[in-house]
């Protein structure tokens, strides 16, 4: 059995027991997708079906998004204390783990209607990153070996293989915690993360330029978008009701793709995340352009952590330093008036 | 070539009249610009137009004037968002643009010989005061049987077009029935919800058409108690109102199945809506 | 209709001289590696082995944003008509070329004509590509089309051997081959022949879809459980009505500063919860499952109904960039069964 086997059928044993003994009322998964490089979430309501689970290299999904919807959301605080909720288990990876955290941290989701089940994650293969190793042939199937590595089948019956690292997402590249922390059950031996440096490097280098360079590589960046909004409806934390950025009373931007409206867009977004963002990447693979959306706000995040020595998701106690004002925050930033 | 179908008739405000005790419904009169302009913007009662001012957007409202009574045109609005609170702060004179005339009309083919019944409630009653002045203009009246009327509101203060509604009620080929849920010190007429009345005046359906403008409460109700009385779905004409946008069928905003409510609507019978799904 | 073919090494040279009096758009790479219509250079041999650019060719038609009025100082005008320059597409798969036809089912009958959409459509001439290798995600030939039915597109090119051969399908297909017609031989006999032979070995490598049908068990089937189990994966993220070549679905929006502004449409989604939402807060499609419908009963029944055509081409590209892994053939699965 590969790594990923055997963490599927364990995973498969917690799903259909926690169904089972009627622990959790849905359990939320990943299931296999009509095309190779990706699944599809599952939302399990009996035993029977979490036969159709799987792990693999490609479960890259954030399945946090989903819980807002999963639970009701009371209109007032009489209807709260008679609200039946269902009772959720979910299978977490790092990422996942830690986006939950900050779901229940920001009273979006009760913890005690969860039971996470996480798995120490290697790494998720990008689907666009195979497609370029593949030099543009359509996979037509994908399998992992014992090594982690995937073996490719395209048109022609040829196989290719692909070593996992040339093929994982940046956000797995960059993963400083792929262990999930906070769950109820932990499948998997720990994985170790990357090292902070590593983290650090690309925004380092991206801060590095002068600030018309980095304007510029900004709007290039950009210059893409089509202002879809995959990437704010990927986000497991992006789960306002209504976005700032649809609001028409008062209207802040345009709807095209005007470059100031695009830059707005993304500026305010990764503004909004900063030091909420738990760096899963799901908002780059969710962009039908290819943009790296996640650069930003990857950027913004380090600035929290450096300023405020916070990193979001590591517990459901903390208040998100943006949220909070403590008198020793560091004020070298504001100018003297 | 044709005239380009987002483009709005330039027209300015020449009236305004506030409607209610609480001052958020107003009904706006307004001319257009260029004669030719009035002239091709042909209408029935039914049909609404895009009301539209620059910076602000358009929103498509009920045509409450009939073409009988010449060029200008009347809308009564309801101020409830952006759009609307900008156009009730308008003065007389202010310009806006008007595109249109767009949906269908209520059916006159079908109207014309056929005694009328109206059951509306609360501002949707536009365009049926559009439907009302056309049926009475000396020209039209005697292709309709008898007309009757039972129009309701929350308050007396929240009648639409209190002088018309008395006109109307000293006239002999109409027959008007107000009624109010709260009634005050001087209302002398009915109290209580429309289906009351109707269901007290008991219209007979033979030969019969029925037009029911409402909310969807109302609605409920009235079409229990036109059931009851024996009219058929297609005799009951209801009008819909959506979120719209381009108003001819091309956005694919304010759809119900297979029809579109700005093109195929937004004048439908319930025969027709059952055929639809329960989208609205 | 005129039959021609020339040689693959004078592709160039054809699109060359078109490009004197055109802006011609020929298959090349994005920044992402993926393929684009784009205004290149002509230098070198054009690569013809794509599968379908990443977004569809209505962009050209129907903008993402795309100004319908201009405001000044208190007066409305149209805006002054854009480049007249007729536009040559190169390289349009079959299934985009016919999705124009549905775009033009829209916008250019009725009694409401619209002059934006009709005067680009005017004054570009696309030749389309016939496929000789469909993807994994392809099912033209399962909603009634073909890799080498290209209805809507002016001239049909089909790669041979050594040659393409050129099928003027229009006037304006039979302008633009006149046009040229010193660089082209008279199409043989074997060319046509081969031309279709390669053509039906393409349509063989697709997977069928059973859609026949279809409207009338979507009709049956409107309050099916289907709907809720078959929705609950959708983010709501807008990429699959974005990239799709016949949503045609748009907001209308005013953009003002001053006195100087804009009235401008803009792509939009049916997926999007306020897509519906009516001023007073009432939403007809209040969650996923109603919206998700719509997009269904839209594309396979309603525009049959209304079109007598169905509103999707099988480009395949919704079920290759959803994120959550979704595949509208799924749904057909039900069919018939």
């Amino acid at each position: 059995m590969t790594p990923s086997e055997e963490i599927e059928a364990r995973l498969r044993e917690t799903a259909e027991q926690l169904l089972r003994d009627k622990k959790v009322d849905i359990f939320l998964a990943h299931g296999k997708a009509s095309l190779p490089f990706r699944t599809t979430p599952l939302f399990i309501t009996s035993p029977e079906d979490a036969e159709r689970l799987v792990w693999n290299p490609f479960c890259a999904m954030n399945l946090a998004v989903y819980l807002p919807r999963l639970f009701v959301r009371p209109a007032n605080a009489k209807e709260a204390e008679n609200l039946e909720q269902p009772t959720i288990g979910m299978v977490v990876k790092g990422c996942e783990a830690r986006s939950v955290a900050v779901l229940i941290q920001e009273h979006q989701i009760p913890r005690d209607k969860l039971v996470l089940v996480g798995v120490a994650c290697g790494g998720m293969a990008d689907r666009r990153k195979a497609a370029a190793a593949l030099d543009g042939r359509d996979p037509l199937s994908v399998a992992e070996d014992a090594d982690g590595n995937l073996r490719v089948t395209v048109a022609g019956d040829q196989e290719v293989a692909l070593p996992r690292e040339d093929v994982l997402a940046v956000a797995c590249t960059e993963c400083r915690r792929p262990t999930p922390e906070l769950v109820d059950v932990l499948i998997g031996d720990g994985v170790e993360g990357k090292a902070a440096d590593l983290t650090r490097s690309r925004t380092e280098q991206f801060g590095s330029q002068d600030l018309d360079a980095r304007w510029a590589a900004l709007r290039e960046a950009l210059g893409d978008c089509i202002r879809c909004n995959a990437c704010r409806q990927a986000c497991p934390m992006c789960y306002c009701r209504e976005c700032l950025l649809d609001q028409t009373t008062p209207r802040w931007i345009g709807a095209g793709t005007d470059p100031s409206d695009v830059v707005i867009y993304h500026l305010v977004r990764a503004f909004h995340l900063a030091g909420r963002c738990t760096e899963c990447g799901a908002c780059t693979r969710a962009c039908p352009m290819g943009i790296d959306t996640r650069l930003l706000i990857r950027k913004l995040n380090q600035d929290v952590e450096d300023l405020y020595g916070y990193t979001p998701g590591e517990s459901t106690d903390a208040t998100g330093p943006l949220s909070a004002f403590a008198m020793s925050d560091p004020e070298d930033f504001l100018t003297e008036i | 070539m044709a005239r380009n179908p987002y483009l709005p008739y330039p027209a300015r405000i020449e009236d305004i009249v506030v409607e209610n005790d609480e001052r958020d419904l107003k009904t706006f009169r307004l001319a257009f610009e260029d004669p030719d302009d009035a002239k091709a913007f042909e209408y029935m009662p039914g049909q609404f137009a895009e009301l539209s001012l620059p910076g602000m957007g358009e929103a498509p409202f009920g045509i409450a004037s009939a073409p009988t009574e010449g060029d200008h045109l009347l809308f009564t609005v309801k101020r409830m968002g952006l759009f609307t609170t900008e156009l009730h702060g308008l003065e007389p004179g202010a310009p806006l643009g008007v595109r249109g005339p767009m949906g269908n009309t209520f059916p006159w083919d079908r109207m014309a010989g056929k005694d009328i019944v109206i059951v509306s409630g609360g501002f949707a009653f536009t365009t049926l005061r559009s439907a009302i002045t056309y049926i009475l203009d000396p020209a039209n009246r005697a292709d309709f049987g008898s007309v009757l009327v039972i129009y309701g509101a929350r308050t007396p203060g929240e009648l639409l077009y209190r002088d018309e509604l008395a006109e109307w009620q000293q006239r002999d080929d109409i027959e008007v029935h107000l009624t109010v849920d709260k009634a005050d010190e001087t209302w002398t007429q009915h109290e209580g919800v429309v289906t009351f009345v109707l269901d007290e005046l008991k219209p007979s359906p033979d030969n019969t058409l029925a037009l029911v403008c409402g909310p969807p409460i109302m609605i409920k109700f009235t079409l229990v108690s036109l059931t009851q009385l024996g009219f058929h779905e297609d005799a009951t004409i209801l009008s819909l109102e959506m979120r719209m946008k381009c108003g001819i069928g091309k956005c694919g905003r304010c759809n119900i199945g297979n029809k579109y409510v700005c093109t195929d609507g937004p004048v439908f019978t319930r025969e027709e809506l059952r055929a639809l799904p329960v989208e609205y | 209709m005129t039959e021609k073919t020339i040689a693959r090494t004078d592709l160039t040279t054809l699109l060359d001289r078109l490009a004197e009096d055109a802006a011609v758009y020929i298959p090349a790479q994005d920044e992402a590696g993926e393929a684009a219509l784009a205004e290149a250079p002509l230098d070198g041999d054009l690569a013809l082995d794509y599968v379908n650019f990443r977004l569809s060719p209505k962009a050209f038609f129907l903008p993402q944003n795309q100004t319908l009025l201009c405001f000044q100082d208190g007066q409305v005008r149209e805006p002054e008509q854009p480049d007249h320059r007729k536009t040559v597409l190169f390289g349009v798969r079959p299934c985009d070329a016919s999705a124009m036809l549905a775009l033009d089912a829209v916008f250019l009958e009725g009694d409401k004509h619209d002059p934006y959409y009709a005067s680009l459509r005017d004054k570009t001439v696309v030749i389309a590509l016939a496929c000789t290798h469909p993807g994994p995600s392809c099912f033209c030939t399962s909603v009634g089309g073909g890799p080498g039915d290209a209805a809507g597109a002016d001239v049909l090119a089909v790669p041979l051997e050594n040659d393409l051969l050129l099928r003027a399908q229009s006037p304006k297909g039979e302008d633009l081959l006149a046009s040229v017609s010193d660089l082209l031989a008279d199409a043989a006999p074997e060319a046509v022949t081969q031309a279709d032979r390669r053509i039906a070995d393409a349509a063989e490598q697709m997977e069928a879809v059973t859609t026949d049908g279809s409207a009338q068990w979507l009709r049956e089937n409107y309050d099916a459980d289907l709907w809720q189990t078959i929705s609950q994966a959708c983010i709501e993220c807008g990429t699959c009505s974005y990239l799709c070549p016949t949503c045609h679905c748009f907001d209308i929006t005013d953009e003002i500063r001053g006195g100087r502004g804009r009235r401008v449409r803009t792509w939009d989604c049916c997926a999007y919860p306020l897509f519906t939402l009516h001023a007073s807060g009432h939403n007809p499609r209040p969650s996923s499952r109603e919206r998700w419908r719509q997009r269904i009963m839209h594309k396979f029944r309603y525009a049959v109904e209304n079109h007598d055509r169905l509103f999707c081409v099988g480009c395949g590209r919704c079920i290759r960039h959803c994120p959550a892994g979704m595949d509208l053939r799924n749904v057909f699965k039900h069919v018939g069964a």
